[in-house]
């Protein structure tokens, strides 16, 4: 075939595709070439010589990480000469390298000393004094640089430039007195700044949160997932002695995050270890919250709640494992007995929920990920990506940058992402349904004069965009959906706007964008109030449904929102509720009401890391595990469940959300039995017909979707 | 056979009074152990008084019975322990569990450990035997 190119390296014969690069025909035969500055997923530079090759033909050697193949190339890396020049490179790299390796944090995991240990010289000739620079230099709060340890590979730089697209790290000088620096005054500020750390083959760039924390060797490594985001980018959790966590690494995982993770999650490690962290439950007695026995505080807690009746609620929260939310919703009806669970306390829309619901179910929000590196068109509709899902950012950026993708970028303020917008449609906040309407109206020829706050033309030209697609990737945000004042209109609209593309031949993958870690899997798993395990509008038949499968019967009415739980609070609606993971009074938008409505409330129980401000509001306090401490499963955004794993003990008397609320059921004399977290998960797969099928195992590291049928 | 209770006695005085004794009156009086004796570990200091060790935990990492734990810091302007950057904010030596294999000293790369020949460390609980770096630290 054309395509292809036949060569031999080391005498043995490969075929690769046209325009492969050596080092990675290389690869591909298990022949391994040293490497610094090449990247696999970064355009090749050859700025650090160390992968040169002996190609035939060619009067000099070559390197390997820059030259593609030809066809009948012959490719030599096992010859004294390479050796020697592998040899050469390495002891002229280390002219300058400090070797300081028992103080950097490199030391253990560090390519250049492996390298060395290989390939190189076992001893220096270099007799004269090595370059100096002041050491450490802090770029950011982040990100420390010691340039003496510096070998110039540029990983960092085209890091910054190619991916992230945020040049603040640069190359100054030339030649011998060439360095890495920043502009002065300017602090590196970039999302991913971090992960040049991880690039950087030397101890050069370091992070602060992790400097002097722990040696490589000292370290286990337990596979996780990020909990700060609806993007779910796999991580690396790094503890020492099973107690400390110390760094999350980024895990490649190519459907989720390609290998990168932003700085807010990459720098997040430090909450888990914080000295603050609750250590014993709290029970309010004559007004301040004492420390009392794990006995005390549940019986105190499910005392409570059941003094309430009806009048309780409960909230579930975006970053507890589907475990902890399934457990929570199933004791919040089949114990205390009330359908007044949500997963989140903000204003909704009405209908706004059903509508997110309709779209899950019907199979409307089917797209994925990986869906925005394969279209022309893409449409952001409601959410800033760079600050709310940052990874999913660098896989819009790639797409339009490399690809050639257009994007329109519906936002109400001028987000970072607009930069790279074909089309940026600032339209007004509460507008979302109008704005949705113009725009598929626009789209069969009727464009109205004014939609959603912008004007006919900016919306003709979007919609000029979207007739040319012929593979649209349309990202929905949740909140234009669930907390917008016309939820049910902006979906019709958008379904309306997908039909007509669709019919015209496109093909349109919708996503549904959550902010939380969980929010999808706390869904799934029946944090609705109208709704059971698996979105099961609650009716005769699906609570008969679901009172044969958990062998008890669930409340037949629907209940409160969140919202309205506040609203509710306020005049008496609602007596008492259970907060598991959330810290509404401070985080939400409307945290001041929700304070003030909390206040009123007879009975609070609140289930945390630290003392929130929620906490402070409390009657009973009950100090839960980060995820780092448990095991479970996360569903991200694109409703892929992923597994958690424990990676250090729990802290102190601190116990993970699926033991505090077994035990309350406990106290409660409920019987809910389950021997590990497994067990329950397999029960969630037999409740959600949505995880039918998956277990533990077949999860696997990367996840699965869950499949939606159109 | 008075005879013999007499000779047998003789030999007894004779030991007593004429040889040299064996025993070694410790702790008055301390035997000289051989120049490489390995006893209890010494953290030691430059001349200007900084500690040599630069906590890297190579000790920790060479050591077969796990013994050491150290936990290092930065060193700031206005608490410098050591020169360079980095310096151990924790260090302890578990003494049981020590076997003095010696090879802490090995892999130490600024000939800060050492083991030196201090016999006289044992106490009356476990947890006294966890030494920590200011009873290790040479004065």
């Amino acid at each position: 075939m054309a395509d292809e190119v036949n060569l031999t390296i080391d005498g043995r014969q490969i075929t690769v595709p046209k325009g492969t690069l050596v080092i990675e025909a290389a690869k591909k035969l298990g022949i391994e070439i040293p490497i610094f500055c090449y990247h696999p997923k970064m355009e090749p530079v050859g700025a650090c010589r160390q992968c040169l090759v002996e190609i035939e033909g060619f009067p000099k050697p070559q390197v390997s990480c820059s030259t593609r193949v030809a066809d009948g190339m012959v490719v030599r890396t096992n010859t004294p000469e390479v050796k020697q020049m592998w040899e050469i490179v390495l002891e002229f790299l280390l002219i300058n390298h400090p070797l300081d390796c028992p103080v950097c944090d490199r030391g253990g995991e560090c390519p250049l000393q492996d390298n060395t240990f290989r390939y190189g010289p076992p001893d220096s000739r270099f007799e004269h004094e090595k370059r100096h620079f002041e050491k450490p230099v802090a770029l950011s709060s982040l990100v420390v640089l010691d340039r003496e340890r510096c070998i110039l590979c540029f990983r960092c730089v085209r890091f910054q430039r190619e991916i992230a697209d945020q040049p603040d790290i640069q190359v100054f000088n030339r030649g011998y007195g060439d360095y890495i620096g920043i502009f002065p005054g300017r602090p590196f500020d970039s999302n991913f700044s971090g992960n040049t750390i991880e690039l950087c083959p030397v101890g050069a760039l370091l992070s602060s949160v992790f400097r002097f924390r722990a040696r490589p060797w000292e370290m286990t490594s337990t596979e996780s997932i990020c909990p700060n985001c609806g993007v779910g980018c796999n991580i690396r959790v790094n503890a020492r002695n099973f107690r400390r966590v110390v760094r999350y690494l980024s895990r490649d995982n190519p459907e989720v995050d390609g290998g990168w993770l932003c700085d807010r999650g990459r720098f997040d490690s430090t909450f888990i270890n914080d000295p603050e962290r609750l250590t014993k439950p709290l029970v309010r007695r004559n007004g301040e919250l004492r420390e009392a026995t794990w006995e005390e505080a549940l019986e105190a807690a499910v005392d409570g709640m059941k003094a309430a009746g009806l009048r309780a609620a409960g909230i579930g929260s975006a970053n507890r494992t589907n475990e902890q939310n399934y457990l929570f919703q199933k004791f919040m009806r089949l114990v205390i007995g009330t359908n007044n669970i949500d997963y989140t306390m903000e204003p909704m829309a009405p209908g706004g929920t059903d509508a997110l619901v309709a779209g899950l179910t019907s199979g409307f929000f089917s797209g994925s990920i990986r869906d925005v590196a394969s279209s022309d068109v893409i449409v952001s509709f409601g959410s800033d990506i760079s600050q709310e899902l940052p990874v999913l950012d660098l896989w819009i950026k790639k797409a339009v940058r490399k690809n050639g993708s257009k994007l329109i970028f519906a936002y109400p303020l001028r987000a970072e992402l607009a930069k790279y917008a074909s089309s940026f449609l600032p339209y007004s906040y509460g507008k979302e349904a109008g704005f949705a309407a113009g725009l598929a109206a626009a789209f069969v020829g009727k464009a109205p004069e004014q939609a959603g706050g912008l004007s006919g033309d900016e919306i003709e030209s979007a919609a000029k965009i979207l007739s040319e697609a012929k593979i649209v990737a349309l990202l929905v945000s949740r909140s234009v959906i669930e907390s917008a004042p016309d939820g049910m209109e902006t979906y019709r609209a958008l379904e309306s706007l997908v039909g007509t593309l669709e019919a015209r031949g496109a093909r349109v993958q919708v996503m549904l964008l959550v902010d939380g870690a969980n929010t999808q899997g706390g869904m799934d798993v029946g944090l609705l109030p109208g709704y059971y395990p698996g979105y099961r509008k609650i009716d005769e038949s699906s609570c008969s449904e679901i009172a044969e499968l958990w062998g008890a019967e669930p409340p037949p009415e629907p209940g409160l929102t969140g919202w309205d739980v506040v609203r509710e609070a306020r005049n008496g609606g609602v007596l008492a509720l259970w907060v598991m993971g959330q810290d509404p009074a401070r985080d939400l938008v409307r945290a001041k009401e929700i304070a003030e409505a909390l206040g009123k409330l007879d009975f609070l129980v609140v289930q945390d890391y630290f003392l929130t401000e929620t906490a402070r509001m409390a009657n009973v306090v009950l100090p839960s595990c980060t995820f780092a401490e448990t095991k479970g499963t996360f569903t991200n955004t694109e409703r892929r469940v992923q597994r958690i794993n424990q990676a250090i003990y729990p802290m102190s008397d601190s116990d993970s959300d699926t033991d505090i609320i077994l035990k309350a059921a406990f106290t409660a004399g409920a019987q809910f039995e389950y021997g590990r977290i497994e067990s329950i998960f397999e029960e969630i797969a037999r409740v959600v017909p949505q995880y039918g099928g998956l277990t533990f195992d077949s999860i696997g590291p990367f996840g699965r979707q869950w499949e939606v049928r159109r | 056979m008075i005879a013999e209770l007499f000779k047998g006695l003789a030999v007894t005085m004779k030991h007593i009074v004429a040889r040299k004794r064996v025993t070694v009156e410790y702790p008055e009086v301390r035997r000289k152990l051989p120049p490489r004796a390995r006893w209890r570990h010494v953290l030691l200091r430059h001349e200007d008084g900084l500690e040599r060790c630069i906590g890297c935990s190579l000790c920790a990492g060479a050591c077969p019975a796990h013994c050491i734990l150290v936990i290092a810091a930065e060193n700031r302007e206005g608490a410098r322990y050591s020169p360079g950057e980095r310096y151990a904010q924790v260090y302890e030596i578990n003494e049981l569990r020590c076997i003095f294999c010696g090879y802490c000293q090995d892999a130490c790369p600024v000939e800060a450990i050492i083991l030196r020949d201090i016999i006289d460390f044992s106490d009356y609980s476990r947890t006294a035997e966890i030494y920590t770096k200011d009873m290790l630290l040479a004065p």
